[in-house]
């Protein structure tokens, strides 16, 4: 089943799906060497924390592993605060800040950064949040802060703006669409994702662009495409993300948004496979790929097939068939994704919470709960069935339509 | 025989792991994990590994006979 007993696995990236990587690996029975490079210095910690409790306590997230289960029991070379700085394919060899690190299989897990403010950070005053460490800063910048401007309410902007609520700052959140996650999900769940904010009392301007950032003495005046101008004391960048894939540059492997891959999780390379953020998942060998799904939970079921197929020959090769899934806690309510998003939906109420059912040609493609765990775990078992509609899951459904 | 190992202070109900391994475990009606059998035989280890490791929170684990919980 393994390679070798030399063979060497080199996984770029110490985030979950890096992780999993390596634990799927040794699941195969890989005995040769694994090397995990990591830029950040700390362990793999669980990201979600990032802008959710780590953010709220200042404090960082929770490890995934602790120090002595990596190196003891997983035996795994730890290479952190690394950064990898290109690859030679032809000879198998990552490239990093530190040296030359040599490979028989690689695995690309370098995850996703947060788009940049196209302003700067005018002297620490605009940030963007993705590590412990930002979490860290972030707390204690938000602690005291009068007037607080989020842009972005996505997932990570809205939960930012609960944060610095619940931290005691008045919180603007600036947002181009009618609200949370409409490009994704539709207006009917953005308008009721909107009202958590509102009733929360964060005020959300949608519709709204950002026209400039500039400094106005201690303050940063935000000016919106309306002619409003927000004065803040600070401003929180949330905009999306994107994987820096700029250390692949002239390596051969195909990169779009994320490194293109298969449902194998493998590359244009077969030495090369990647799992995460970073991945780009295009459907030509297969069944249709889900769209890109940036989230911890793909990142672990990605994270599992790549670590498994780089150590595996190509006969016995594992394909990623995960239901895309995420969650989010705002307010002290509980967001849960599951499945894809379509164009035609049907709400129901379900006790205190509702559920957002999508359906597509008759079939139920997927859902989002807001305060409806019984509901959304409902929906799971329908897709893994396979043979759902989507009205018969709304019957199915304890509620009733709203 | 091997056993899942479930850290109950991380588990959050996700149910991601329910997916890789249905008849292994379950999420009751307050969407609490459940694990369906103590034990699991080598049919299931790779089921079993992949419910471990797909969960997003690394709330579950598996032990191999005689391996001590920490």
């Amino acid at each position: 089943m393994s390679t070798s007993a030399r063979s060497s696995l080199v996984i770029v990236g110490a985030g979950l799906a890096g992780v999993r990587a390596a634990e799927s690996a040794r699941n195969a029975g890989h005995d040769g060497s694994i090397v995990l490079v990591g830029a950040e210095t700390a362990l793999p910690y669980e990201r979600p924390q990032v802008t959710k409790e780590a953010l709220l306590a200042g404090a960082s997230p929770r490890h995934y592993v602790e120090h002595d289960q990596l190196v003891g029991r997983l035996g795994v070379q730890l290479r952190l605060g690394t950064r990898a700085t290109g690859l030679d394919r032809r000879r198998r060899l990552l490239r990093t800040a530190d040296g030359k690190i040599g490979y028989d299989a690689l695995v690309v897990a370098t995850g996703a950064q947060p788009t940049p403010c196209p302003w700067g950070n005018l002297d620490g005053q605009v940030s963007t949040v993705r590590t412990a460490r930002d979490a860290v800063l972030l707390h204690r910048v938000l602690t005291g802060r009068r007037r607080v401007v989020v842009v972005g309410a996505g997932l990570i902007g809205s939960e930012i703006a609960s944060a610095a609520q619940a931290l005691g700052a008045e919180v603007t959140l600036v947002e181009r669409g009618c609200g949370p996650l409409e490009a994704s999900h539709g207006r009917s769940l953005a308008e009721h994702l909107a009202r958590l904010h509102r009733t929360a009392g964060t005020r959300l301007v949608t519709g709204a662009a950002v026209t400039s950032l500039v400094r106005a003495g201690a303050s940063v005046a935000v000016d919106l495409g309306s002619g409003e101008r927000i004065v803040a004391e600070h401003v929180v960048w949330a905009v999306g993300v994107r994987s820096d894939l700029g250390w692949l540059v002239g390596s051969g492997i195909r990169v779009a948004e994320g490194v293109l891959c298969t449902t194998a999780m493998v590359t244009n390379d077969p030495a090369v496979f990647v799992a995460g953020d970073a991945a780009q998942v295009v459907a030509t060998d297969g069944p249709q790929a889900a769209p890109r799904s940036m989230s911890q939970s793909m990142a672990a079921a990605q994270g599992l097939v790549a670590g498994h197929n780089a150590v595996t020959p190509p006969g016995s090769w594992s394909r990623t068939t995960a239901t895309p899934y995420f969650w989010s806690t705002w307010y002290d309510r509980r967001i849960q994704g599951v499945g894809v998003p379509s164009a035609r939906s049907t709400v129901l109420q379900e006790g205190g919470g509702t559920l957002h059912l999508y359906e597509h040609r008759g079939r139920l493609t997927g859902a989002v709960g807001i305060d409806a765990k019984a509901s959304v775990r409902r929906v799971r078992e329908l897709l893994r069935e396979g043979s759902s509609s989507g009205a018969h899951a709304a019957r199915e459904m304890t509620g009733r339509p709203a | 025989m091997s056993a899942f190992e479930l850290d109950s202070s991380r588990c959050e109900g996700h149910g991601v792991c329910v997916d890789a391994a249905p008849h292994l475990l379950a999420l009751d009606d307050e969407g609490e994990l459940v694990l369906l059998a103590e034990t699991f035989g080598d049919a299931d280890a790779d089921a079993a590994a992949d419910a471990a490791l797909v969960c997003p929170v690394a709330a579950l684990r598996v032990v191999g006979p005689g391996e001590a919980s920490s």
